[in-house]
């Protein structure tokens, strides 16, 4: 017993210190530093790859460790991230980790560096950080090359809507490199001297190829670049639904969305995984895929269709049973039998499910709607007939099916068109006749309206006109083709009973009858006036007779038309009233309609006229208006040729405008409108035929204006001018009667005077004769003496001249005078004046021609008696040289000769003229112009000399006339 | 925009009435100066960069960029228009065959990244499409056009010894460059099909320009009425 109690002191001392070794072995546990960190870029997924190791594992055991890993960039001290990692460890297991950075990594050089806790749950807390590793230091940029500029990263695919970093990397100055995104400029920081960075946010998709991100250094043009590839986000597929058409073949279908198909990324590929069955499928397409049904009766279906692509996966479920996904296929052979006018029998088939039964719609469509449906349940071959269609239609019938025992789905429709048969028109044509007496007959029109669609029953060909004579045994037929809907015949004043009827390839309508009595009534029918409203006019009449089996309205469309578009409307016999209404009916137009009331016999017979307007407007135009019978207190307005009947509206009356400065109207008129001042007053006329108007109390010596114009119920015609009438004085019209004559007797007397001085004139005073024409001259060359010739003024020697000499401006100048008209020939030098007697010119010694010139004389006699004047010393040279200078005499003189047979020139008015008459009577100035020259024996020129006048000629007595008289030597000329 | 389409139509029609033509003729036509003038245009045809280049171009997002100054044709990578002059009508053909595959085949590796739902959509994919067929019809022509200079006097045929495989895209195999490398390849391209339509327009105003018939046509019909000079004439 002792010794047992001695061992077991001795096992317990044993065990007792190896437990005590152990608990303070795993109390105490030594922090274990990573050792052999090695970094490596991997630029593919722009990550730091990190592995390690950790060595002298205690008890070379397993134990749980957290790394903490700090990685800076640039600088160890610039410390972009930490954090743990925490992973079982074992000796000298090598460890790995790797962080992907946000900023490419060829863009700065990135330091790591690591140290480790234990984390095992038998170590007690607390549990102390190892040493931190050396920095490992990673630079990419050692491995670029010689390039000298770069972009990174290359060729990043990241999704649409993502944030993305780059960088460029150049050999030289930053200011030098400009950088684009699809050609627009970007701006990024500088991260380094020679390293700028570019931050782009919420990144879109451009296209497959990607975004050109490129940086041009603008020296030597260097290009450098990257494509950043934008996905579209894979979606998640919609729509996911299975269904099978014969229990065999399963089709999914679904939406997948938008393509995330770039150069570097195929499109997403689609994958059916059924969960029962364990079977997986890789789809071909991307919207659909189809599944083989097994055999062994699986009813249930579970499948997830899968999808992704580089950046991105989706899927979606769907649980099913098989018999409740059934979509029949689309019936076959459909074909429409027995077609007819009105009916038609379609049939089809369906595949067979089974020993299901299909529910299979019918629908009968026309014009683009559903007129039948109807559903029917088959087995395998579906009948049905459409009925109660029209006949000559187009229907397009078409037919679906539905699995029996469970509805999932239609099947797509078949459909057939087709037409039904022509039938016979079903009513009779709508007729009416406009009827026009001819001598001896009638010419009748038949008019008819097309056969609406659903009465022609088909294609109407022609119709047929039958005319039956009910006085005569006679009958003929007429037919017309169609479209025509008129026709004309001329008919002898016998009743005729007409049928119309519509062909078509079918058959005949039913005849519509009219009958064109013999002997129409000539009734007068007063025409009543209705008022319509817009394109509508309200008609009411009076029955006639009881046993009426109708009535038409007939009116015309186009009125002012000659094709005036007749149309009718037939109405019951119990009608009394109508609405007629068109939309040609415009405002303006009147319209007359003609109510015919139609007997037992089929015989129109007319009952009413009406007459309206949808829309009365005013006139048109205004009356033409004449003035008559205006007297000092009135006057009269007519326009007789104003038509009424022409006018958009009923001419209700016709206002008379009258203007004036007085201030109250006359009688009769009234003032309106004061704020207008072209208004004055106004006489209202409310009879339309008065055309007359006599406006009386007025004021004499007046002026009045007037303007008329008609007026509707729309109103006033247009605006026009007023005419102006002036009443005339009181007096006027007497002194007229007066003044007149007299003024007509002066006028006559003024005209006979005026022959009578003419007459006068040639009597008296007649006009001087040319020498060079006279038959004097012609005959003294022929019988007496060939050397006779007339004397030329140039060859005339003046005798004498005597100067005149009187006071200027004493006395008036007559006509022609003070002009300087002297000549005479210059034979020897001469400073003085000649004055020869008249009585020593031989003039009886030969021949002479005397001419005289009264006007000349005259101014001779008012110059008084010719007289030798001295001239006085005072006289001024030139004038005097112009006088005594024989040749400027006789330059003076031929002058005058000249001016003599036209006009004198004005302001030489020094000279005078002395006429030469044969028996000169000096002093006697009065008795020359009234005495008419004596007719000598033989003729005589007398010399007319121009006399200056001059202010140093001693001035003449009032008596006394100086005058300068020429002796002209006979021997020589004539003159 | 319209203009382009307009001129885009035209040009198909033409092609394809070419193409047609040949087709209707039961295969190739043995009149060398049709076959010759057919080449002609579609040269100057395809040497127009709305064929390929701009479509392309469009494609890749490249229109904003200054591609005439970074989509310069490599040197090399197309014979020079002093390299066709230099080959006998026969090494032409030969080396015109041979680069016209390597376009095709560049183009087919094009296509085959894109996926086909952008393709059906984009009118220009539908105009690369269309270059691809007018590049067979030349090649079809050349086909033709072969056999009737077997006939002549050529005794030596040099072909161009540049690359009979494509050049390699890039040292950088990163998608912009890439997209630059196609740019500049088909610059390089279009400048070809203008050297190529020179060269023919030389061969048409050459001594064999009065000849109205093929070589072929002539060595089969009327060879021994044929003066040894008129032959010694033939295009070299």
């Amino acid at each position: 017993m002792a010794l047992f109690a001695a061992l077991q002191t001795t096992f317990l001392l044993v065990l007792l210190p190896l437990g005590t070794y152990q608990r303070k072995v795993l109390s105490e546990p030594r922090p274990l530093t990573p050792e052999s960190l090695e970094v490596s870029i991997n630029s593919t997924c722009q990550c730091l790859h990190l592995q390690w190791s950790i060595h002298s594992l205690p008890h070379h055991q397993e134990l749980q460790m957290i790394f903490q890993i700090q990685i800076s960039r640039i600088t160890t001290s610039s410390v972009v991230w930490v954090g743990n990692y925490s992973t079982t460890v074992k000796e000298n297991q090598i460890l790995q980790w790797s962080w992907e950075s946000e900023l490419p990594l060829e863009c700065a050089t990135h330091f790591v560096r690591i140290r480790s806790v234990m984390d095992d749950a038998r170590f007690p807390k607390p549990r102390s950080w190892s040493k931190w590793s050396s920095w490992e230091e990673v630079d990419a940029q050692d491995s670029l090359g010689h390039n000298a500029l770069f972009v990174f990263p290359k060729d990043k695919l990241v999704e649409e809507g993502s944030s993305v970093t780059f960088c460029y990397v150049s050999r030289s100055n930053l200011n030098n490199v400009s950088c684009y995104l699809d050609g627009e400029q970007i701006h990024g920081e500088q991260l380094t001297p020679n390293v700028s960075t570019f931050h782009l946010s919420h990144v879109r998709y451009k296209r497959t190829t990607g975004t050109n991100i490129y940086c041009e250094m603008k020296q030597g043009r260097k290009l450098a670049g990257t494509v950043l590839y934008v996905s579209k986000v894979l979606e998640e597929p919609k729509n996911f639904s299975c269904e099978t058409q014969d229990l065999k073949t399963l089709k999914c279908t679904w939406d997948p969305g938008s393509d995330t198909a770039l150069t570097i990324q195929p499109s997403s590929n689609y994958t059916l995984f059924e969960s029962f069955s364990q079977k997986k499928k890789v789809c071909e397409d991307r919207n659909w895929c189809s599944w083989q049904v097994t055999q062994d009766s699986q009813e249930m279906y579970n499948f997830t269709l899968m999808t992704e692509n580089y950046l991105r996966k989706r899927s979606v479920n769907l649980v099913f049973k098989l018999t409740h996904r059934v979509r029949p296929m689309t019936p076959l052979n459909f074909i429409l039998e027995n077609i007819n006018s009105r009916n038609a029998t379609v049939t089809w088939k369906v595949r067979p499910i089974g020993n299901s039964t299909f529910q299979c719609q019918v629908e009968l469509h026309h014009d683009g709607q559903v007129i039948q449906q109807n559903n029917v349940f088959i087995k395998v071959n579906g009948k049905y007939l459409l009925s109660e269609m029209e006949p000559d239609t187009h229907y397009l019938a078409r037919v679906r099916c539905a699995y029996g025992n469970h509805f999932w789905k239609w099947s797509e429709w078949i459909d057939q068109k087709f037409t039904t048969l022509e039938a016979a028109p079903s009513v009779a044509p709508d007729v009416w006749r406009n009827v026009r007496s001819l001598p001896g007959g009638y010419d009748v029109t038949l008019f008819w309206k097309p056969l609406s669609k659903s009465h022609a029953n088909g294609e109407i060909l022609f119709y047929n006109i039958a005319v039956e004579s009910l006085d005569k045994s006679s009958k003929f037929n007429l037919s017309i083709p169609a479209p025509h809907n008129d026709t004309k015949l001329t008919l002898n004043k016998y009743s005729y009973q007409i049928h119309v009827t519509a062909n078509n390839s079918m058959g005949t309508s039913p005849a519509s009858v009219i009958v064109i009595p013999g002997e129409p009534g000539h009734k007068e029918i007063e025409e009543e006036r209705v008022k319509g409203t817009e394109n509508r006019f309200s008609l009411s009449w009076e029955p006639q007779s009881r046993d009426a089996i109708g009535y038409v309205v007939e009116w015309c469309d186009h009125p002012q038309d000659p094709l005036c578009g007749l149309q009718w409307q037939k109405l019951g016999p119990n009608t009394t009233s109508t609405v007629i209404s068109s939309d040609a009916f415009e405002q303006g137009v009147r319209y007359n309609f003609r109510i015919y009331e139609i007997s037992p016999g089929w015989i129109a017979s007319l009952l009413e006229k009406k007459t309206g307007y949808s829309q009365e407007l005013p006139p048109s135009d205004n009356p033409q208006v004449t003035t008559s019978s205006l007297t000092s207190h009135s006057f009269t307005l007519n326009w007789k040729d104003y038509s009424t009947e022409s006018q958009p509206g009923f001419i209700r009356g016709y206002n008379v405008y009258l203007k004036s400065k007085m201030e109250q109207c006359t009688s009769g008129f009234e003032r309106i409108t004061p704020s207008d001042d072209s208004a004055g007053c106004r006489h209202k006329i409310d009879n339309p035929e008065q055309k007359t108007f006599h406006v009386e109390n007025l004021e004499p010596a007046s002026s009045y204006e007037f303007f008329v114009t008609a007026y509707t119920s729309a109103g006033d015609g247009p605006n026009g001018t007023f005419t102006k009438v002036t009443t005339p004085d009181e007096y006027t019209r007497m002194l007229t009667h007066i003044v007149v004559p007299v003024i007509l007797c002066i006028l006559l007397i003024t005209v006979l005077f005026y022959f009578q001085i003419q007459w006068m004139k040639e009597k008296c005073y007649p006009d001087i004769p040319d020498p060079y024409k006279s038959s004097v001259l012609s005959l003294i060359k022929s019988k007496e003496n060939t050397h006779l010739t007339i004397m030329n003024l140039k060859d005339c020697i003046p005798d004498a001249i005597e100067v005149v000499n009187k006071p200027e401006g004493s006395r008036t100048q007559p006509l022609g005078t003070g002009k300087p008209l002297t000549e005479t020939e210059l034979t020897k030098p001469a400073t003085y004046l000649y004055l020869l007697p008249t009585q020593e010119n031989p003039s009886g010694s030969g021949p002479c021609i005397c001419f005289e010139n009264f006007t000349y004389n005259q101014a001779a006699s008012d110059l008084g008696s010719s007289g030798h004047v001295p001239v006085p010393p005072s006289t001024p040279p030139s004038q005097l040289g112009l006088l005594y200078s024989p040749e400027n005499l006789l330059k003076a003189l031929e002058k005058y000769y000249t001016n003599s047979l036209g006009e004198i020139p004005a302001g030489e008015t020094h000279l005078n003229y002395v006429s030469q008459l044969a028996s000169p009577m000096p002093g006697d100035k009065d008795s020359l112009p009234t005495d008419p020259p004596v007719q000598a024996q033989c003729s005589e020129y007398k010399m007319q000399m121009a006399v200056p006048l001059g202010p140093a000629s001693s001035p003449p007595s009032e008596d006394t006339s100086l005058s300068s008289t020429a002796i002209l030597d006979q021997g020589e000329h004539y003159c | 925009m319209q203009v382009q389409l307009t001129w885009k139509t035209l040009l198909g029609l033409v092609l394809g009435l070419l193409l047609l033509s040949m087709m209707a003729m039961g295969g190739c036509s043995r009149e060398y100066q049709t076959l010759l003038l057919q080449m002609q245009q579609q040269a100057k045809i395809m040497q127009n960069t709305s064929m390929l280049l701009d479509p392309y171009i469009r494609i890749q997002g490249l229109d904003k960029l200054d591609y005439k100054e970074h989509c310069k044709e490599s040197p090399g990578t197309f014979p020079s228009k002093d390299t066709l002059q230099g080959l006998s009508r026969k090494g032409f053909l030969q080396t015109l065959n041979a680069t016209l595959g390597l376009v095709l085949h560049r183009l087919a590796a094009f296509q085959k990244k894109v996926p086909h739902i952008t393709k059906d959509k984009d009118q220009d994919w539908k105009q690369v499409s269309q270059a691809e067929g007018y590049i067979r019809g030349v090649r079809n022509n050349i086909f033709c056009l072969t056999p009737l200079l077997n006939n002549s006097s050529e005794m030596v045929t040099p072909t161009w010894a540049g690359p009979r495989t494509l050049p390699p895209p890039s040292l950088s195999a990163d998608a912009f460059n890439h997209k630059l490398d196609g740019c500049k390849f088909l610059q390089g391209y279009h400048r070809f099909m203008h050297s190529v339509e020179q060269v023919l327009s030389e061969w048409a105003e050459g001594p064999s320009r009065s000849r109205r018939h093929s070589p072929h046509w002539a060595s089969q019909g009327r060879a021994h009425r044929m003066r040894p000079s008129r032959r010694a004439k033939r295009p070299v």
